[in-house]
């Protein structure tokens, strides 16, 4: 059988634009990769260890926009990539960007899937009916004439996958798909794509056992070459931050031995919660009860939509509540933030007393090197400089941030992350909310910025789809639905087997 | 949220054809842009308000001015004394006076201002871009250019939103406010600055994204584009035909009158 891909001793490095010594060595150094057709393959690695890289090379947009050297081949079925414009390979091999605002280009669901089919010279009515056909496969209907933007990041996934299956190509190409998209629909889509005959790629940040009933093969991407996973020999998986020792699978409860006390007064508590969004149709956030206790790690997990971003934002006083109530005690906190006193509940002085990790870390980084950002905070709270300089010097060597005179532009994703979380660690915010903290980030990375919150006593909120960080870093999970908080049992929700 | 400025209704704009829609609203543009008396334009002003009023919602009449009160406000403020001749009404010292004329002139630029900006509100909020685009391109724009418009359409949105997010973002990072004490607006100003420039480096990061989206989507592909949605025959152009020339006579009318 003609295989889909084939890779062959593929070396690539980008441009040098810094003296940077790691950004010097090639990001692929001989690298082999066979596909045949309907094989599910899995490659896993670091941030920054080149998947997205390979994922647009495999696009055949790269080195087409960025330049770069190379050697070797790389062919889908048959096609030399670096002899072919990306247009002219779109009904041989899609791909999902890892970020879906990326590769959203109209202002409707609908046009969205019939836009590449237009691109194919599809007739209409065959556009229609494979429109209709992948609207309900991926119960977006209701959705159909809704701008893309305004949809969850899990449903954004969902549709970028709906208009791949529209196109219908031998090759998916998916850079961390799964990711933001919860259990329920991770299994949805892993079981279609299981099913059809085409082949799949798929690039991750962890190892996964979702795939593992579907015999897909499982890569490491390390040190810009592949290597064949094998759940009997993980150490390079763990060494790479791919896996927690223990393997894949979620231990059954709670992984903290020292669990705080959830009786007395909490630090943050909310009472009959009330907020719609102007646009968002008949979606309405109702909270009749929910509270944080100090030093706490809580996981809010949910689908798709049901509100759990919506609540973080109210909670850090981005949203103001139609009706209720939202006490932050901010008594006890230590450091610089303990000017705020007293009980609060305004949404300008939850905005100060809250840290919203915002999934992007580009969105709160702005200044021209490390040290600057670190200090800004500071800077605005009038601190004086031996001061500033002292906690600067602290949170570089607890977050493991590189020389205060770097430039954050230059530093990997993981890096960024962790310089976004100091920021806020200096700050002192009582209650710190962790957005889909684990999308795109190695479980190390994810654990040093965990570590740096729980060891200085701070209320933590998670919000994420992935059992094994769920029970393994909290101390409960509580699970939202369509605006509301249950009390569900959560196995239910993380395998997959719950009811919207 | 965001959203796109179409909001389906089944309003009898909603269902006209989107070429006569876009003739109608040149030619209304036009006249706001005909040199004319205050009067003049008010009445052209009025009847888009009635149709706002009418095919969408009363409260909505004053949406389109919502972001563009500060550049009325500044018009109505600095117009008045580049016109002193006429009745003085209000003076401070020699250096500023305002006139029954100074006050006409800005009222003309005002209702001009206002009208073309609701007369936009008004075709965008009853015409979806899917049948814009068509409509341009049935007039004989490229493709490519009438995709521009649609990625233009997508975008600004998605900038305001990225605008938001970073605005809150930085919001965050910044000092507690100390009970009690306003917001200073030098500190507000100041605080702009960083904002923007992220909003900036991410447009900039955005474009060559952007651009292999396009390619991966089958753009300037070797093969003629088919279309998912096609306008309506031209039997429904000539159906509603007479409606842009009875608008051209009533704004005609209006300029005489």
């Amino acid at each position: 059988m003609k295989n889909i891909l084939d890779i062959n001793g593929l070396y690539f490095s980008y441009p040098h634009y810094s003296e940077n010594q790691e950004a010097a060595l090639p990001l692929f150094r001989g690298l082999d990769l066979t596909i045949r057709p309907g094989e599910f393959t899995v490659i896993a690695g670091a941030p920054e260890s080149g998947k997205t890289s390979l994922s647009r090379i495999l696009s055949g947009l790269i080195p087409r926009y960025t330049g770069g050297e190379y050697h070797g081949s790389v062919r889908i079925s048959g096609h030399d990539l670096f002899e072919s414009r990306p247009q002219d390979l779109m009904d041989q091999a899609g791909v999902i960007f890892q970020n879906p605002d990326e590769q959203l280009l109209t202002t409707r669901v609908d046009s969205e899937i019939a836009f590449p089919l237009e691109s194919l010279g599809i007739p209409g009515q065959e556009i229609d009916r494979r429109v209709q056909r992948e609207l309900t496969r991926f119960e977006l209907s209701s959705m159909a004439e809704r701008n893309p933007a305004t949809l969850s990041g899990g449903e954004k996934k969902r549709l970028l996958c709906a208009v791949l299956a529209a196109i219908d190509p031998p090759f998916w190409i998916l850079d961390e798909t799964l990711d933001e998209v919860d259990p329920l629909w991770q299994t949805r889509i892993i079981s279609y794509l299981l099913k059809r005959e085409a082949a799949v790629l798929l690039f991750s940040s962890k190892i996964s056992d979702k795939f593992a009933g579907g015999g897909a093969k499982t890569y490491i991407l390390s040190e810009g070459r592949l290597e064949m996973y094998r759940e009997q020999a993980p150490d390079l998986a763990i060494r790479e931050g791919l896996l927690l020792p223990g393997g894949p699978l979620p231990s059954t409860g709670s992984g903290r031995t020292a669990a705080p006390s959830m009786t007395g007064s909490p630090v943050l508590s909310v009472r009959d919660l009330e907020y719609s969004y102007p646009d968002k149709g008949e979606f309405r956030l109702r909270i009749d009860e929910f509270d944080l206790y100090r030093g706490e790690v809580c996981t809010l997990a949910g689908p798709n939509g049901c509100g759990k971003t919506t609540l973080a934002k109210l909670l850090c006083g981005l949203y103001t509540a139609e009706r209720g109530s939202i006490q932050m005690d901010t008594r006890d906190t230590q450091g610089p933030t303990a000017s705020i006193r007293g009980q609060s509940s305004y949404s300008s002085s939850l905005r100060t007393s809250a840290a919203y990790i915002f999934q992007n870390p580009d969105y709160q980084i702005f200044l021209p090197t490390v040290e600057e950002e670190l200090a800004y905070g500071l800077k605005e709270m009038k601190m004086k400089p031996d001061q500033i300089k002292e906690l600067v010097g602290t949170a570089s060597r607890l977050f493991r941030l590189p020389p205060p005179d770097t430039a954050p532009a230059l530093m990997s994703y993981g890096t960024r992350k962790r310089l976004q979380a100091a920021t806020y660690w200096l700050l002192r915010r009582p209650v710190c909310i962790l957005d889909e903290a684990d999308s795109g980030l190695s479980i190390k990375d994810f654990l040093d910025v965990l570590t740096c919150f729980r060891t200085e006593g701070h209320t933590v909120l998670i919000i994420t789809h992935n059992e094994s960080f769920a029970r393994r870093f909290s101390d409960r999970i509580v699970l939202m639905k369509q605006g509301r908080i249950v009390h569900e049992d959560t196995q239910g929700f993380f395998t997959g087997g719950y009811t919207r | 949220m965001i959203s796109t400025a179409f909001l389906d209704s089944g309003s009898f704009l909603h269902r006209a054809d989107a070429r006569i829609k876009f003739t109608i609203l040149i030619l209304w543009t036009a006249a706001f842009l005909v040199p004319s008396s205050m009067m003049v334009l008010l009445r052209y002003y009025a009847g888009i308000i009635i149709l706002i009023a009418i095919t969408l919602s009363p409260k909505q009449v004053l949406l389109p001015l919502k972001s563009i009160w500060p550049v009325l406000m500044l018009v109505l403020v600095i117009t008045p004394p580049f016109h002193t001749g006429g009745t003085v009404l209000f003076q401070i010292g020699t250096w500023y006076s305002v006139t029954i004329k100074g006050l006409e002139e800005a009222g003309i630029l005002i209702f001009r201002f206002s009208g073309i900006t609701s007369a936009f509100f008004l075709f965008f909020r009853t015409t979806s871009i899917d049948q814009f685009i068509l409509a341009l391109q049935w007039y004989g724009l490229p493709y490519n250019a009438a995709l521009v418009v649609t990625i233009a359409f997508r975008y600004i949105p998605s900038l305001v939103q990225l605008y938001r997010n970073i605005q809150d973002a930085h919001t965050l990072r910044r000092a507690p406010l100390k009970q009690g004490r306003f917001y200073n607006p030098v500190r507000r100003f100041s605080h702009l600055f960083p904002s923007l420039v992220s909003v900036m480096i991410h447009s900039i990061k955005s474009i060559p994204t952007l651009s292999m989206a396009l390619e991966i989507r089958g753009f300037e592909r070797n093969r003629q584009r088919s279309t998912y949605k096609p306008l309506p025959g031209l039997k429904m152009v000539v159906y509603q035909f007479p409606a842009a020339i009875i608008v051209l006579l009533i704004l005609i009318l209006s300029y005489f009158l």
